[in-house]
């Protein structure tokens, strides 16, 4: 899971160009912007077929591909 | 794949344009012409339950989903023509409810929801400022935190409701060089110390819907009142925008439905020579495209209100509901008006005053350009 969400964002993001750590913060790099976090929510949402509620989301809990990780994991335990 | 609404659906959407043809429209004319908000009006719609359709029957709401909210706003525009209350009833229940619905501590739900779902209190969303309009998240409003409040600085402008309303949802920096991840959202009582309103700004249409400034010197907003948590705000705008943008269109497609059948019906009795101006096929080819634009927009807001009643994240879906909707009201309205000739000019056919209304549409929740910058960042 881990890879395929790093491999999204490479593709989508960097247009398949450079890499992205586990645990490289996504945001303040400028990295991903707003509309970003949306597109990567959505991908999330379609590939791992989740409802994320937005209220459940914030800065702290999304921001490194381990983060992110780790959000789905427990969504999909709690499914 | 059904689309079809059920029986419940169906009958709240009839009961919704019976109780807006006879409780909304006297003197709408003359509350345009003097861009007087009806408070009777509210009032009328609270007790029909309008305020509350989104909301859990704990709060004193109708604990419905979107597809109910999308039916019964169809219908309301249907039956209403007082398309400026409607859109003050949307924009309290879409971006001031919704957020608290969503992203509020249970004290403040309990506290707000009833009073905002029994049209005791009205709702504002403040989040444009004057210096930074569609670029939302390069705003100056800054929130500083101080032991167990946050001493809230800046000004807001084109915030609809604001003239009337007793509580307002605000967008603030509490980290401005974070942007969008540095953005927190408060809900600000109209009673603080240092918030002021400004006078009702007079606008081209939607003028029974009152908007204005609003301003925040040094408020002192309790810790408590933030909504979600400190660096949410941003996701919490994306989240009810997504609301407002695929539910906000609803009421205009019971204006377009009302719209074509009264241009069919112009079309058959305007008669020229011997024959109906409906066997002209410049006229008949109006009314086909209308029909077109509504039909398409009609399955955009399902599919919209569909996505949001799912929970699904629709960023881009609700965008292009947005515009493309807006976009096909507003044509619909000007081929109306082409349709009943000069009539259509004259303000007694009403139909002038609803292009008027419909135009602010492609400013609202965003411009149509930053509809199309949102579709496209979401696919390039
Ligand atoms: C009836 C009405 C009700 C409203 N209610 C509220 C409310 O309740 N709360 C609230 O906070 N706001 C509200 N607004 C404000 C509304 O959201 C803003 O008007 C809107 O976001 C645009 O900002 P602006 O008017 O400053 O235009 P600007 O941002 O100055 O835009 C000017 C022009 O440039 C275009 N433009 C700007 N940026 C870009 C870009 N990046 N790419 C391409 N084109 C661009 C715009 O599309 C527009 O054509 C309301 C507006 C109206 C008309």
């Amino acid at each position: 899971m881990k890879d395929e969400i790093k491999k999204y964002i490479v593709d989508t993001f960097m247009y398949g160009e450079g890499s992205v750590e586990y645990d490289q913060e996504l945001y303040e790099s400028g990295l991903i912007n707003s509309m970003g976090f949306f597109r990567l929510l959505t991908f999330i949402e379609e590939t791992y077929d989740l409802s994320i509620d937005m209220s459940e989301l914030s800065v702290d809990n999304f921001t490194t591909v381990n983060d992110i990780t780790t959000m789905i994991n427990s969504k999909l335990e709690n499914k | 794949m059904d689309f079809s609404l059920n029986e419940n659906q169906i009958d709240l959407k009839k009961s919704a344009a019976e109780f807006a043809e006879k409780k909304l429209n006297d003197d709408v004319e003359e509350r345009d012409r003097k861009s007087e908000f009806s408070r009777d009006g509210w009032n009328a719609c609270a007790d029909f339950g309008l305020q509350g359709i989104l909301v859990p029957e704990q709060f004193g709401g109708m604990g419905l989903n979107a597809i109910d909210y999308a039916a019964i706003m169809e219908g309301i525009g249907y039956g209403g023509t007082d398309n400026g209350l409607i859109f003050s009833v949307n924009a309290h229940v879409l971006v001031c409810i919704i957020p608290i619905l969503h992203h509020g501590s249970d004290a403040l739900k309990e506290k707000y929801l009833p009073a905002l779902v029994s049209g005791k209190m009205i709702g504002a969303n403040a989040m444009t400022e004057a210096d930074s309009g569609s670029d939302m998240f390069s705003n100056s409003t800054s929130a500083e935190k101080k032991n167990d409040y946050y001493v809230l600085n800046g000004s807001k402008t084109f915030a609809t409701n604001a003239p009337v309303a007793d509580t307002f949802i605000v967008y603030a920096a509490t980290n401005k060089s974070k942007g969008f991840f540095g953005l927190s959202c408060f809900l600000v009582d109209r009673e603080t110390e240092g918030l002021t309103v400004g006078n009702n700004m007079e606008k081209m249409g939607l003028r029974t819907s009152p908007i204005s400034d609003v301003a925040f010197n040094n408020c002192k907003i309790p810790a408590t009142h933030i909504l979600g948590k400190e660096g949410s705000g941003g996701i919490m705008f994306g989240d009810t925008m997504e609301w407002e943008r695929g539910l906000i269109m609803a009421s205009c497609i019971g204006i377009m439905e009302r719209q074509l059948y009264s241009c069919r019906k112009y079309a058959h009795v305007r008669k020229l020579g011997n024959q109906s101006i409906g066997k002209f096929q410049a006229i008949a080819h109006k009314i086909a495209d209308m029909k077109v634009r509504l039909e398409t927009s009609r399955l955009m807001l399902y599919k919209a209100a569909w996505l949001k009643s799912q929970k699904k994240t629709a960023t881009l879906e609700t965008a292009a509901t947005k515009l493309y909707i807006s976009e096909s009201y507003i044509q619909n309205c000007r081929e109306a008006m082409k349709i009943y000739g000069a009539y259509g000019y004259m303000v007694e056919y009403g139909l002038e005053r609803e292009l008027r209304d419909a135009l602010a549409s492609q400013y609202y929740s965003g411009t149509s350009e930053i509809q199309k910058n949102i579709i496209s960042s979401m696919i390039l």
